[in-house]
């Protein structure tokens, strides 16, 4: 079912708010686009007029209003979002790529924000995705990401794979041969797998953001809405959840007494790269089914 | 080293080197758009929207990775942080300093002075320079102070001993507070503020005549707590009129504290961006565009001192003051006041977005918004 109209003094006065009038923008326009936030927020559910309105007010509609004007050629409007909004886009650029590689990304990303005319000839601009949900400066920063990571996944996926020969890492370590080496590593890294995979959400997003992209506990904490010392705390726990689920699938299912149990942790710290734990996460998917999704928190007061 | 942080080590290690090369991604089309990952970042995703969000991240490396980027480019608060708040929380360092120099002062000062009516004219030219001061200083202190506007100070409620030489340096603070009202600038209003300071200074002998015992006290308190008079970017401080204003008023002495801390100016920075803001008392606001190198004026509607203040993206800013103040700009220029819930004198701000911000009052309570100071919540 589709977002009912909305009401024309609410659209009136967040047009006034929006200060949409500085671009000339027509009411119609602006309250199309406040009508597309409003069912994209809100899909084929029937929302309550209140909660509507407490949306609607609650979005950037300064940048919606600049958005919607920049999607209809208004030159003013773009002189205005090329002076604020590119020196913050460059910089974001820089700072992914030092070495201005992601310059580029940039500035074809005002060429699709310009827009292209389709085939009939009315202008299709990437403006049209931002419904003023988060600031005009941040969505831009979140496309250019996008991109980038895009690109990069592109290019890794391209890059020839490498010899035969030069396939690293070996699973036995030539100069102390385990016979049980192979068998160890193989187990932990199963064990881990299916700990992570068990985990809450939120913990394993932690533990993605602090350990997969090397993300400051600040700026991991940040994403996660706490402060850095209650990050530091939440991965101190997840990791003893996981080693604690570890020792038990290690006893239990497999078998293993306490040395061996401890011999499995030090090949782990002898080769940690020939352990995928991507390959083991997607193969144990099914165990969230399985078991029951455990928080750290949810453990500590269980 | 223990069993168990050998074995966390070892976890920490393969965790590190696993997931950092992993690309396991949920099936394609399934991620949030970059407005959904772009609102994440500003804190305004929130119920369900974001619970589906973290899960769907949780187990994508992809937009992990976009996060990440977004992390990594998200301006920060770089406020720049009084070593005094560094060192020693405000939430202990205002009730201690003040108990210590009320003790003091009761030691000094023989009991009767404490009966004797306060001396108005110094509370008329705070009046003069921020009036939102009083409201704040008033309750704390047990002070009756005239309500009525500096210039308008009725001469029936001063100490007949003290009234010519205080008339007269009621007159000049007044002047100098219109001065620094009137200034363009904030070295304009620094400058008014000093020339008022000259005066007081020049003629310690006649407080002291008055009443010796206050004029030990007032040392005490002119030689203020060496934590506070040394703030870094402490420049010569306007509110030290003010201040010498308090030499015959027992109970206003205790707010020098306060005082001194808002004396000071405060340069916020964009991080990564060459757009600065410094702020100053009596409500003044200067934008530069160009990392500093020239300042506007820009109206900030208040005459509050303002103390603090945190930009977190490009021509955001967020500005606190005394009596509950903060001010909210998204074009670097116009300043909104936000209503704030309580009165109390605020000291710090810490900023995420345009729509995010905490509060930090001196005396340690925190608030927090999330829909650009619409509501507050305590924290």
């Amino acid at each position: 079912m589709p977002a009912p109209p909305l009401d024309a003094p609410l659209v009136a006065r967040l047009y006034i708010r929006a200060k949409a009038g500085t671009w000339h923008l027509p009411q119609d326009v602006f309250a199309e686009a406040l009508h597309a936030s409003v069912a994209r927020a809100f899909g084929d559910e029937a929302a309550p007029a209140g909660e509507v309105e407490r949306r609607l007010g609650a979005l950037h509609l300064e940048d919606l209003a600049l958005a919607c004007a920049c999607a209809t050629g208004n030159e003013a409007a773009w002189e205005h979002f090329i002076r604020e909004q590119r020196p913050h886009l460059y910089r974001s650029a820089d700072a992914i790529d030092p070495t201005g590689g992601a310059r580029d990304l940039a500035d074809s990303l005002y060429a699709d924000l310009y827009g292209f005319p389709d085939r009939d000839g009315n202008r299709k601009s990437l403006f049209r995705y931002f419904h003023g949900r988060s600031t005009l400066s941040t969505w831009l920063r979140a496309v250019l990401a996008q991109r980038h990571v895009d690109r990069l996944r592109t290019t890794r996926r391209l890059d020839a794979l490498p010899d035969d020969e030069s396939v690293a890492p070996s699973t036995s370590a030539p100069d102390a041969p385990d016979p049980d080496r192979p068998r160890y590593l193989s187990l932990i890294q199963r064990a881990v797998g299916l700990a992570v995979a068990r985990l809450h959400p939120r913990d394993r997003l932690r533990l993605g953001c602090y350990y997969g992209q090397s993300l400051t506990l600040a700026q991991t904490g940040r994403l996660l809405g706490e402060h850095e010392a209650t990050a530091s705390r939440n991965l101190a726990r997840t990791r003893g959840t996981i080693r604690e689920d570890v020792e038990g699938q290690l006893r239990t299912e497999a078998g293993l007494n306490e040395a061996q149990v401890a011999r499995c942790f030090e090949v782990v710290t002898e080769d940690a790269r020939s352990v995928d734990l991507a390959g083991v996460l997607s193969a144990d998917d099914h165990a969230r089914d399985v078991h029951p999704v455990r928080s750290t928190s949810e453990r500590k007061t269980s | 080293m223990s069993r168990k942080s050998q074995r966390d080590e070892s976890l920490e290690h393969l965790l590190r080197e696993s997931l950092r090369t992993s690309s396991h991604t949920p099936a394609p089309g399934s991620c949030p758009d970059a407005e959904t990952l772009a609102a994440w970042a500003d804190g305004s995703l929130g119920g369900r929207q974001l619970a589906a969000a973290q899960e769907h991240v949780s187990d994508c490396v992809a937009c992990q990775a976009t996060l990440a980027v977004l992390a990594r480019t998200t301006p920060s608060d770089v406020s720049p942080e009084p070593w005094w708040r560094r060192g020693l929380s405000a939430r202990w360092l205002v009730p201690v300093a003040a108990t210590a120099t009320a003790l003091a002062i009761w030691v000094a000062v023989p009991r009767d002075e404490f009966m004797r009516s306060p001396e108005p004219a110094s509370t008329a030219a705070d009046q003069a320079t921020a009036p939102q001061n009083k409201a704040v200083a008033e309750p704390r202190l047990g002070a009756e102070a005239p309500a009525a506007p500096a210039a308008d100070a009725p001469d029936g409620i001063r100490g007949a001993a003290s009234r010519p030489v205080e008339q007269q340096r009621a007159d000049l603070r007044i002047e100098a507070a219109r001065k620094a009202a009137s200034a363009d600038s904030i070295e304009e209003r620094r400058d008014a503020a000093s020339s008022a300071l000259q005066q007081p200074a020049a003629e310690p002998q006649l407080d002291a005549a008055v009443n010796p015992a206050l004029e030990g006290a007032r040392e005490r308190q002119e030689a203020p707590p060496a934590t506070l008079s040394r703030a870094p970017t402490a420049a010569p401080e306007p509110a030290a009129p003010a201040q010498a204003g308090r030499v015959g008023t027992v109970q206003e002495s205790v707010t020098v504290i306060p005082q001194r801390m808002f004396a000071r100016e405060v340069v916020v920075a964009s991080p990564g961006t060459a757009f600065r803001w410094r702020i100053g008392p009596a409500g003044a606001v200067e934008y530069s565009t160009d990392a500093g190198s020239r300042w506007e004026a820009t109206s900030s509607g208040v005459a509050a001192d303002l103390t603090a203040g945190a930009s977190p993206s490009g021509t955001v800013c967020w500005i606190v003051g005394r009596a509950g103040t903060v001010l909210l700009t998204t074009d670097g220029r116009q300043w909104r006041r936000l209503t704030f819930p309580v009165t109390a004198d605020l000291a710090a701000v810490q900023a995420a977005d345009a729509r995010t911000a905490t509060v930090t009052s001196v005396d340690g309570r925190r608030f927090r918004t999330m829909d650009a100071g619409a509501t507050w919540d305590g924290l």
